[in-house]
């Protein structure tokens, strides 16, 4: 009876290890590959400018949405960051990987500024381009912001989820 | 019969006396002004275009050339360091440079929607004060301006081009040692050309830049004409240059700003 009684105690330690060893593994953050990601979204979203382009030169990139470049996670010496943006509209895609989840904060509110000035700009210029800035599509994973701002928001954001939860 | 002479002689030098003197008191000159009763300043009669601005250095410039560059043919010898101690001026078409990172040299003050009345009234996205203002800040060898499109449904291109040079003077206010650049618009795509219905088509392009050139020789800075790369056969914008119709899409930024690039090379 002892016997038995250490064998069911050593088999529940076993399974609660197992459990916890689960759970702990569900609660890891997904890793994404920001250029993958914004590339399948630049091709499968609907844009108004059929040219939208990837700005080449990461810092650049963030110099242009105010991005402080220490908050931006880096992989083998690259900045984890891929923008597209639009020569003739206020559209693009913005994929960042940031250094934690509070920078990731910090990245999406800059994005945020940006979008507000050209909401501003595009008023009297532009005033259809209005609405894709207030619609735009804004997620954050983890320590991954993603922005679109495209011709139909709504189905961008259903593409980019499914996307993200492949 | 020597009375009578001496007499006559007396007459005849009296009458020359008195036709010279009336001659000389009668040459008065013809005030062309036009005096301000309520001033005693007499204003001259402004002319709507001025014809002729001195060199800000204080030397007289020249007689007006064609400073229109021809650039070397070879774009992989365009070097954008020569932009290092640039600033640019211009609107959404012109912005494209800076967003698309295709030049990152210098300094960028475009807006959308920018045209030559805006620049003393709006700022940059990052600024505070008027454009004008916000250049005059820094210190600049070379200002390349390219604006026009926001303005071609102008009625009135003289108003215009009478901006234009007001906006030059007071960039050579700001940055009295700079080289100023006058950059050509552009065409449209045949597609937004026969669209048009606000002016912004062709023939009014090519018109503008008719203009500008002339106010760039007369105003002895540089013209810089737009690539051939950017015109079709039928000289229009080519249809896979832009997505709009007016933008460049980043290809044809690249094409445009080497131009610009080996044209700013060429004159410095």
């Amino acid at each position: 009876m002892k016997k038995l009684r250490n064998i069911v105690s050593i088999m529940l330690v076993f399974a609660l290890t197992a459990a916890f060893a689960a759970c702990a593994g569900k609660d890891k953050a997904k890793e994404y590959n920001v250029d993958e990601i914004a590339d399948a979204i630049a091709k499968g979203v609907s844009f108004e400018d059929q040219y939208i382009a990837k700005i080449e030169q990461r810092d650049f990139a963030l110099n242009l949405y105010g991005i402080e470049p220490s908050l931006v996670a880096e992989k083998e010496g690259v900045k984890e960051a891929a923008v597209y943006i639009s020569g003739s509209s206020p559209e693009m895609v913005v994929c960042i990987k940031a250094v934690d989840a509070e920078s990731a904060s910090l990245v999406l509110e800059s994005v945020e500024r940006l979008i507000s000035t050209y909401i501003t700009n595009y008023t009297n210029y532009g005033p259809e381009q209005v609405e894709k800035l207030e619609t735009a599509v804004k997620l954050i994973k983890g320590q991954y912001v993603f922005v679109t701002v495209s011709n139909d928001n709504t189905a961008a954001s259903s593409f980019i989820n499914d996307l993200l939860n492949k | 019969m020597k009375r009578f002479l001496i007499y006559a002689l007396a007459v005849s030098i009296t009458a020359s006396a008195a036709l010279l003197c009336g001659c000389g008191g009668g040459s008065q000159s013809v005030d062309i002004f036009t005096p301000d009763p309520g001033s005693s300043v007499i204003r001259p009669v402004p002319t709507p275009v001025p014809d002729f601005t001195p060199d800000p250095g204080g030397a007289v410039t020249p007689a007006p050339t064609d400073r229109t560059t021809e650039p070397p043919d070879d774009p992989a010898s365009a070097d954008q360091s020569v932009f290092d101690d640039a600033a640019f001026i211009g609107n959404s078409v012109f912005e494209g440079f800076y967003r698309f990172g295709v030049i990152t040299h210098g300094k960028f003050f475009t807006k959308v929607g920018l045209n030559v009345n805006s620049v003393y009234t709006d700022h940059t996205d990052t600024g505070t004060v008027p454009i004008i203002d916000e250049v005059g800040q820094g210190s600049y060898g070379k200002v390349i301006i390219q604006l026009g499109q926001n303005e071609l449904a102008w009625p009135n291109t003289t108003a215009f081009i009478q901006k234009y040079s007001d906006l030059i003077d007071d960039v050579m206010l700001r940055q009295p040692g700079a080289r100023v650049f006058i950059v050509a618009l552009p065409p449209v795509t045949k597609a937004y050309n026969d669209a048009d219905q606000t002016g912004v088509n062709n023939e009014n392009i090519t018109r503008m830049n008719g203009l500008l050139k002339e106010l760039a020789i007369r105003r002895g800075v540089v013209f810089i004409e737009v690539p051939e790369e950017l015109y079709d056969e039928a000289g229009a914008l080519p249809e896979d240059a832009s997505s709009d119709g007016l933008h460049l899409n980043l290809k044809y930024d690249r094409i445009w700003a080497d131009h610009i690039c080996l044209s700013v090379m060429k004159a410095s």
